[in-house]
């Protein structure tokens, strides 16, 4: 009789509420029930979670395992230690954000990164495998030397359809959600709600997530201020899931001006939930949304605009989005997507328990 | 703005590229209408740039020279902790790394600046190579549209191609398209492709160069150049054949639609010159990565030959 194999996942911080936390946590679901024993290990473990994970410097007195899931997303000592382990290794990436829209904003930020993926280059090379959350991040895997990479979405659990509804407004409102980065470009946005005033057409911008830089919070606000939106133009911040579930529910369109996304698991959110998708058509975005959203070339405000107004204003366009985006979620939520995990991680606890 | 069509009328992918090319399109049109939405793009531009840190707003390319320059500079102040110590020991310490880090970091940082000054002298040149090849939109409007593919083509290249995947680069509306069974076009005017696109062609708005860039080596049987990419100058037109030859691979098939330079408008000839090449030199850059190249006639209108190169 074969005993059961021994897989411990590593990742920087295990959080309920960040994407990467719950994926984490939703793999440790699967592999239990395919019949692994378990454990995650993070540099930091929130309350909430507390009962499953623990701190990696406890790893080394703990049994070995027979193979490690490394869920690579930032620069952290959990990959220095991952890379020092001899035991076979694969290397799941959410992707990392390029180091250059920090580099002005948040220094400290842009180094984490920047050494996150040097990190990651050289798990590329200790790697046996690859899981990739898109094929654009599998592509990177790929050019940093990991021929063998498997695609599988990310694990999220769908949000309910009962939430907790938001003020009323008399026009249009445009969601986007996602933290306020650089590389999430809300400034566009902004850009494209006074574009939209210009045109006459009432609107109001949703900004839900908290902030990755504070200097680049403060100065999309003051954008909005100088351009005379600010009282249309509302800031979320991180809200709970009714919230979050009532911000879709009052959505007329889910904009993005995002330049880099790994997947972009708020997309798919907005698809469920019958929000049409405007984008501008970066990094994974095209990826996710295929023919489910407008994807665009090109985000100057003329063009989203127009995209916006489209939707809007054409039940046919709106109706045949809400549809197709119904059906792309599907197809990238579960049970599809625990299914397309299941078949990644099958062969690799096969190869581990032999 | 026409009606879309039905679901059962336009398959999946080309209902959502049909809409964003009417969307592109229409963009383009109000643009050209209404100044004022040029002037409040640039109003938040300037209010972004005011906002936001030195550095953080600006082309790509600026902004990553910036990032060289910066990273250019090896700093020689290594840390070394600062738990309590023996002061002595962790100063000779600091003096040894200190020493030996100079040393290094010295010679690092003056390869790091000849090579972050040769890249800014490239980044110069390259602007002013492209301000001096570079069209404003006025003359754009007397030397184009080049001419495109044409059914001719497309039933030209049917009868070399087999059963695999053929992109037409710079496809116009898409005629040549029509010829041919399996087959999709990248064009970059919106305006122009909405034609296609509206007549059920498998047509994408977008940047032919990078599309073709973008695709997987072998991923497809045969590439067809035409349009305002056969005009290229002939060290872009080397490149252009490569990076179709990696799409296609062993077995696959190059053509290009070659513009007849004789036929051009009296503008649009003393505006190019001889901008183009002939047959005879595509066929020439195709035997390069050619197993055999043929020149066949089309009668599309605007064009001399169709060079079909089959891939060794």
């Amino acid at each position: 009789m074969t005993r059961s194999p021994i897989v411990h996942q590593f990742t920087a911080v295990l959080a309920e509420r960040d994407a990467l936390g719950r994926h984490t946590l939703a793999v440790d679901d699967l592999l239990r029930e395919m019949g692994a024993q378990t454990q995650i290990y993070a540099t930091h473990v929130h309350a909430e979670v507390r009962d499953r994970g623990r701190d990696f410097r406890e790893h080394p007195d703990d049994p070995a395992p027979d193979l490690i899931i490394y869920q690579a997303s930032t620069g952290t000592p959990v990959a220095d230690y991952v890379a020092s382990r001899s035991e076979p290794t694969v290397l799941s990436y959410h992707n990392m954000t390029p180091a250059i829209f920090f580099d002005m904003w948040e220094p400290a930020v842009a180094a984490e990164l920047d050494h996150g993926r040097r990190q990651l280059a050289r798990l590329c090379r200790k790697a046996s495998s690859g899981i990739a959350v898109s094929e654009y991040n599998a592509a990177e895997l790929r050019d940093l030397g990991l021929d063998h990479v498997d695609v599988a979405p990310v694990l999220f659990n769908p949000l309910g359809s009962d939430g907790d509804a938001p003020d009323a407004f008399d026009g249009a409102t445009l969601l986007f959600v996602g933290r306020v980065s650089p590389n999430k470009c809300q400034q566009d946005l902004v850009g494209v709600l006074v574009a939209l005033h210009d045109r006459g057409i009432a609107a109001r911008l949703v900004l839900v997530g908290g902030a990755s830089s504070t200097g680049y919070h403060d100065a999309v606000v003051e954008l909005a201020a100088r351009m005379g939106v600010a009282d249309s133009v509302v800031f979320a911040g991180s809200v709970s899931e009714s919230e979050l579930v009532g911000w879709y529910g009052a959505a007329d369109v889910f904009v993005s001006a995002s330049e880099h996304e790994g997947f972009c698991v708020p997309v798919v959110e907005a698809m469920s939930l019958g929000v049409p998708v405007v984008a501008f058509g970066s990094s994974a975005i095209p990826e996710t949304v295929r023919d489910a959203g407008l994807v665009l070339a090109d985000k100057s405000a003329a063009v989203m605009v127009e995209a916006i107004d489209r939707v809007l204003t054409d039940a046919t366009v709106r109706d045949a989005m809400i549809e197709r985006g119904r059906a792309r979620a599907a197809a990238l939520g579960p049970p599809a997507s625990v299914r397309r995990m299941r078949d990644v991680l099958q062969p690799l606890l096969v190869g581990a328990g032999s | 703005m026409s009606d879309p069509l039905s679901d059962e009328q336009l398959p999946d992918d080309r209902f959502a590229a049909r809409i964003q090319a009417e969307v592109m399109a229409a963009a383009e049109e109000r643009r050209r209408e209404d100044p004022k939405l040029a002037r409040i793009e640039r109003e938040i531009e300037r209010a972004w740039a005011d906002v936001a840190p030195p550095g953080a707003v600006g082309p790509t390319e600026e902004l990553l020279l910036d990032r060289v320059d910066r990273l250019a500079l090896v700093d020689v102040d290594a840390p070394i902790g600062t738990k309590p110590g023996v002061k002595q020991v962790k100063g000779a310490i600091r003096k040894g790394i200190y020493w030996y880090l100079r040393y290094m970091s010295d010679q690092l940082n003056a390869f790091h600046n000849v090579q972050a000054r040769l890249l800014r002298r490239f980044d110069d040149r390259l602007s002013r190579l492209e301000s001096v090849i570079g069209v404003d939109s006025a003359v754009d409007d007397l030397v184009y549209p080049a001419p495109t593919a044409g059914a001719s083509s497309g039933r030209r290249l049917a009868d070399a191609v087999g059963s695999g995947r053929v992109l037409v680069l710079a496809a116009g509306a898409g005629a040549a398209l029509t010829e041919l069974d399996n087959a999709y076009g990248v064009e970059r005017d919106p305006q122009v492709a909405l034609a296609g696109i509206d007549a059920g062609l498998d047509l994408r708005v977008g940047d032919p160069l990078e599309h073709l860039c973008g695709l997987e080596a072998g991923t497809i049987g045969a590439v067809l150049i035409g349009g305002a990419l056969q005009r290229v100058s002939p060290a872009a037109a080397i490149a252009l054949v490569a990076s179709a030859a990696v799409a296609c691979g062993p077995g696959g098939i190059v053509a290009v639609a070659v513009e007849d330079r004789s036929r051009r408008a009296d503008a649009a000839a003393e505006l190019l010159g001889d901008r183009g090449l002939a047959p005879t030199t595509w066929g020439a850059i195709l035997g390069g990565v050619a197993a055999s190249t043929e020149s066949v006639k089309v009668d599309d209108d605007g064009l001399e030959a169709l060079v079909v190169a089959r891939l060794s």
